[in-house]
């Protein structure tokens, strides 16, 4: 019955306030949705074990990560099965290969399509514990040396391509140049490993070699039940140096850098790695927020207490039970966050909608999307909104509890107050100032920063002309154009030619339509790419080879500057001399020439790669080009030296193409189509998008994070203005008899002022000292994988805390001002 | 209205036809009409009345805390009438001591601390000045030995005797006190009169807002209010509270 009274009680007061409440309400569902929905976002990338349908959590075996290239490495399989076979705790280890797949004339349609393909051992289906709708899985008999090579293909390819016809398993398609048989159709929604829209199998050689060599898979791994993870780290932490003893000198270049050789970790965490230090921070930010958002409510309802301190004085003089006091004041805060987190779930619900739809349009392109980035809210979401409101609760219900409890409720019957503020009071109100000023100083530092990083990233001069220009990715079929690194090196220059013979026959009959202007190949084009490499000038080696500088290097056709708007500056372009034998030829951009032959003689000069392998063979400059970026300019693997070799000899079986033309987008997309037809029809050309997209397409998710961050910066920017000035008037207001009580005696208007401006300039510099080291801190944690932008530096670290001191300054001045233009008599009466 | 005081050409205070009207939501309160009062140097002035007569408004348009709706407010031979908000602080910063009826200490600041305050607020004092102004007063009120407490550290009577050394700290002209007792219990009420009397014989000029009758009595001088009018005005026979 009591507890009924006080509730209503408690809505009452609430509804008397409308302002109040409503403010109060929108700032918990802000604060509560931005917490729910990052925490979903994190769980479902990273935190939350890939489990499947089993009920083990699966882990990625894998090399070490190269922090140079920001990428994944993988790792031989001699080493993952004697991890399996030494490692007791080991359940199982498989191993795959992502790839694409060439799938021709399907359905009896001309023309060549390209797939997501994960070459895999033949265990994958019992490893995930999913198996075919259709047909079968593989067996171990199919990976055997001579069986008949089979494919298995994923719902979404069966749908879209097949059109459901389940009479396709046991057919025969031509994947890759040869026949294989459809052997099964995977459940809807199956992507492991990670992004595969068909399965194809690894050679035998690949998963039960007997010896060491240049081949690399990645692992994906189960413990034993019951095993802890922290168990297996340590058993691999014993066994590593033991394996790295037994490298021998020819493969000592699967140790890192840093003699790191294994990793293992939780697999989501392993497709991020290059994100993680964002995501962490992301996280950071978040919970500032939400304790931003908690000092406010806990202040907001604090000057309200105090308001009614006289009332609840006179409940404990009429014998009110302590318990019962917090209670009451514990039912608004109930109120205030429980209907704030209402409409926190649905802030987050519909957060997680649009990043699905971002993630969507990111890899709406190249279908990169690893399976299980579908974000939605989980029990574990809304048990965690749930202890997040109980905090919030507690937090922000008990800072007034506080206050009812320890006021001197005598004093307060007798006549007012003893005089000004109590000193534990005045201590909490600056300590709570402080802290708004700190968090709002985090979340604006970091937000201001981030989001003129990838403002920047997205608007850098690339060194390039992207008007009018499509790139595409070509693959040629290995089983038609073979690449064999184990092949004497006539051969490999032969099937080198042969490669090339494609692209530049290609590029000649394309250049002789209307409507395009030029063709170019690169392995990476300017503004993709990326990662780097030592390098020595001749004469001038350092004493170890990395005290070298580095630089990115690319493999381009003959006349590709023109295509994309380099210029060559000085010397020449790649011809004919540069693809005979023995002739090593390399293009640098004028960054490197400058920087290293500032008499403008590069042209002539000799460079070799140099890494802890040892020296590679000595290239003569022949020429520099235009600068150019490869690389996001926000990631700390890009480079803007750039080094180029022409690939004639050596031409991949992947090249990225770039086409100029005129007139329209759509013709130019299909001329490319048509004439690769004309030429081969076995060959893929996929990924087709502007120069542009392609640009800004690896800063998506970046550039997605970032406005995150600007929602979290706008917010921020809310809660600090409303919460300092919040705070600084309900301080003023606790003070507004001490006031009276200075000017009673004597103390000008300015005085008054003065002083109160001297305390808040106090808290401020605190605050702002406090807010701007652990700023740093969180922005070198992300340092490892982005290159902030310098201005981004001065913007956060100069106009956030600008913004701050213009905030604490209007806060504090305004209700000061109001209190110093009362009458003395009525600031000494004030209650 | 009773009188059987002598108006004095040599007055300290000087109050001509002192009117306060306040309005709050829009109603009209005449918390005191016409009041002409003199106050004399020296003179031990009480003031009583029921709750709401107007004494405590009095005794804010004394202290310059407030400002009368018209008339003529002469102090120290100052017309005070219409000052400034800077030059009111300075007349009540140098002319006038308070005691509150809620000691109002800033609990922040140490005893030493709070009966110094008024005079950090004068340019033509040193530090040496203050400490040893501070010293003096404290010693007054037998309160040196406690310099270092802060208030919530002293029981009530013991903050009212700071709150006395603060009021004379600066050697005012005039000690405005209302209800100087109200928060005591006799014992210590006994004890601050007790200052009073003593300042008051060492010439200081105080004028008391009191609902006691003992206390009043003390004074050489009693007023009584009554709906904001000074209905009284007669001496006592109290041969302590000698005019100076």
């Amino acid at each position: 019955m009591s507890f009924w009274i006080d509730i209503k009680y408690a809505a009452r007061l609430l509804l008397k306030k409308p302002i109040f409440s409503l403010t109060s309400i929108l700032i918990v569902a802000v604060g509560l949705g931005l917490t729910v929905y990052t925490y979903s976002l994190l769980n479902n990338l990273v935190f939350k074990p890939l489990v499947l349908n089993g009920d083990t959590p699966i882990y990625a075996i894998e090399a070490e990560y190269d922090h140079n290239h920001l990428s994944r490495r993988p790792a031989d399989p001699f080493d993952l099965n004697r991890i399996k076979r030494d490692i007791d705790v080991v359940d199982d280890i498989g191993f795959s290969q992502d790839g694409t797949a060439l799938f021709q004339d399907i359905e009896g349609k001309s023309g060549t399509v390209k797939f997501n393909a994960s070459y895999v051992s033949w265990n994958i289906f019992e490893f995930s514990s999913t198996q075919p709708m259709l047909g079968r899985g593989f067996n171990v008999e199919d990976q055997q040396k001579g069986a008949e090579p089979v494919v298995v293909l994923s719902f979404e390819v069966w749908r879209d391509y097949f059109d459901r016809n389940e009479q396709v398993v046991d057919t025969l398609l031509t994947v890759e140049g040869e026949k294989m048989r459809v052997i099964g159709v995977m459940p809807q929604g199956y992507a492991f490993p990670s992004v595969a829209q068909t399965w194809l199998l690894l050679p035998p050689n690949f998963i039960d070699p007997v010896e060491r060599s240049r081949t690399s898979v990645f692992g994906f791994m189960k413990l034993k039940a019951g095993v802890d993870f922290s168990t297996f780290e340590q058993e691999l932490a014993r066994i590593t140096p033991l394996i790295i003893q037994d490298i021998p000198e020819d493969f000592e270049w699967r140790v890192s850098d840093n003699g790191n050789f294994l990793r293992a970790l939780p697999y989501k965490e392993a497709a991020i790695t290059q994100y993680y230090s964002i995501f962490i921070a992301m996280f950071i930010v978040v919970f500032l927020i939400l304790l931003l958002a908690c000092i406010n409510i806990g202040n907001l309802l604090l000057a309200r207490v105090n308001e009614r301190i006289k009332e609840v004085a006179i409940r404990v003089a009429l014998g009110i039970p302590r318990a019962r006091l917090v209670w009451q004041m514990l039912w608004e805060s109930i109120f205030l966050c429980t209907i704030g987190g209402f409409f926190a779930l649905l802030l987050a619900g519909w957060g997680l909608d649009i990043t699905n739809d971002i993630f969507t349009q990111a890899y709406a392109v190249n279908d990169q999307k690893p399976f299980w980035w579908e974000l939605s809210l989980d029990a574990n979401a809304i048990i965690v909104l749930i202890m997040t409101i109980v905090a919030m609760i507690l937090i922000t219900g008990l800072i007034p509890a506080w206050r009812a409890l320890t006021g001197d409720f005598n004093a307060i019957l007798r006549d007012g107050t003893r005089g000004a503020l109590g000193k534990k009071a005045a201590r909490a109100t600056k300590a709570l100032v402080i802290s708004e000023i700190l968090l709002s100083c985090v979340v604006l530092v970091i937000a201001t920063i981030l989001l003129y990083t990838s403002y920047s990233a997205a608007h850098a001069d690339y060194g390039v002309e992207t008007d009018n220009r499509i790139t595409a990715r070509l693959e040629l079929p290995i089983l038609a154009y073979p690449m064999n690194r184990a092949d004497p090196e006539e051969q490999q220059r032969e099937s080198g030619f042969k490669r090339s013979k494609f692209y530049y026959q290609l590029k000649e009959k394309m250049e002789a339509l209307p409507n395009i202007e030029g063709v170019a190949f690169m392995s990476e084009f300017p503004g993709t790419g990326g990662g780097t490499s030592f390098f020595e000038i001749e004469g001038r080696a350092a004493q170890a080879y990395n005290e070298n500088p580095f630089s990115n290097n690319e493999m381009v056709s003959q006349d590709s500057w023109r295509v994309v708007g380099m210029l060559i500056v000085s010397g020449r372009d790649f011809d004919y001399r540069d693809v005979e034998a023995g002739m090593l030829s390399i293009i640098v951009n004028e960054s490197i020439a400058n920087e290293f032959f500032p008499d403008g003689d590069a042209v002539g000069k000799r460079v070799r790669r140099v890494s802890s392998r040892g020296e590679g063979d000595w290239n003569t400059i022949i020429g520099v080009v235009s600068d150019t970026f490869h690389g996001s300019a926000m990631r700390s693997s890009s480079a803007s030296y750039n080094s180029y070799h022409v690939f004639d000899a050596f031409a991949p079986t992947r090249i990225n193409v770039a086409v100029h033309y005129s007139g329209r987008q759509a013709l130019a997309e299909q001329a490319l189509t048509q004439t690769i037809i004309e030429i081969d029809s076995s060959v893929a050309a996929f990924h087709v998008q502007t120069y542009d997209a392609l640009i800004y397409q690896p800063m998506m998710l970046v550039t997605a994070v970032s406005k995150i961050f600007l929602l979290c910066g706008v917010v921020a920017v809310f809660l600090a203005a409303s919460g300092i000035y919040a705070m600084a008037a309900n301080g003023v207001t606790q003070r507004t008899q001490e006031i009276g009580v200075r000017r009673a005696l004597g103390a000008t208007d300015s005085m008054v002022m003065r002083l109160f401006m001297k305390q808040a300039m106090i808290q401020l510099t605190l605050g702002l000292l406090l807010g701007l080291g652990m700023s740093l801190w969180v922005i070198d944690l992300m340092t490892d994988t982005m290159v902030m932008n310098e201005i981004s530096y001065y913007i956060g670290f100069i106009a956030v805390p600008a913004l701050i001191i213009v905030m604490v300054v209007v806060a504090t001045y305004i209700p000061t001002r109001r209190v110093v233009l009362m009458e003395p008599s009525n600031a000494l009466h004030h209650d | 209205m009773t009188t059987t005081h002598k108006n004095s050409n040599n007055a300290l205070v000087k109050l001509v036809d002192i009117n306060k009207i306040f309005f709050t939501d829009e109603v009209e309160t005449q918390a005191l009409n016409a009041i002409n009062l003199s106050i004399d140097k020296g003179e031990y002035l009480s003031i009583s009345g029921p709750s709401g007569c107007g004494k405590s408004t009095l005794l804010s348009l004394l202290g310059l805390l407030d400002t009368s709706s018209n008339g003529q407010y002469n102090l120290a031979g100052h017309d005070v009438s219409d000052l400034s908000r800077d030059e009111r602080a300075r007349i009540r910063n140098k002319e006038i001591g308070f005691i509150f009826q809620s000691f109002n200490l800033i609990s922040d600041l140490s005893v030493e601390d709070n009966v110094a305050l008024p005079l950090t607020y004068r340019s033509d004092l040193s530090r040496k000045d203050v400490d040893t102004l501070v010293k003096a007063s404290l010693e007054k009120v037998d309160m040196a030995h406690r310099a270092n407490h802060f208030p919530s550290q002293l029981s009530g009577g013991q903050q009212q005797r700071v709150a006395i050394a603060r009021a004379i700290a600066g050697s005012p002209s005039i000690i405005l006190a209302d209800e100087p007792t109200g928060n005591l219990d006799s014992k210590n009420a006994q004890i601050v009169m007790n200052i009073l009397d003593t300042l008051h014989r060492d010439g200081v000029t105080i004028c008391m807002v009191t609902h006691d009758p003992s206390s009043a009595a003390r004074a050489s001088r009693m007023i009584e209010v009554f709906d904001g009018k000074i209905v009284a005005d007669k001496l006592t026979n109290n041969e302590s509270a000698i005019a100076v």
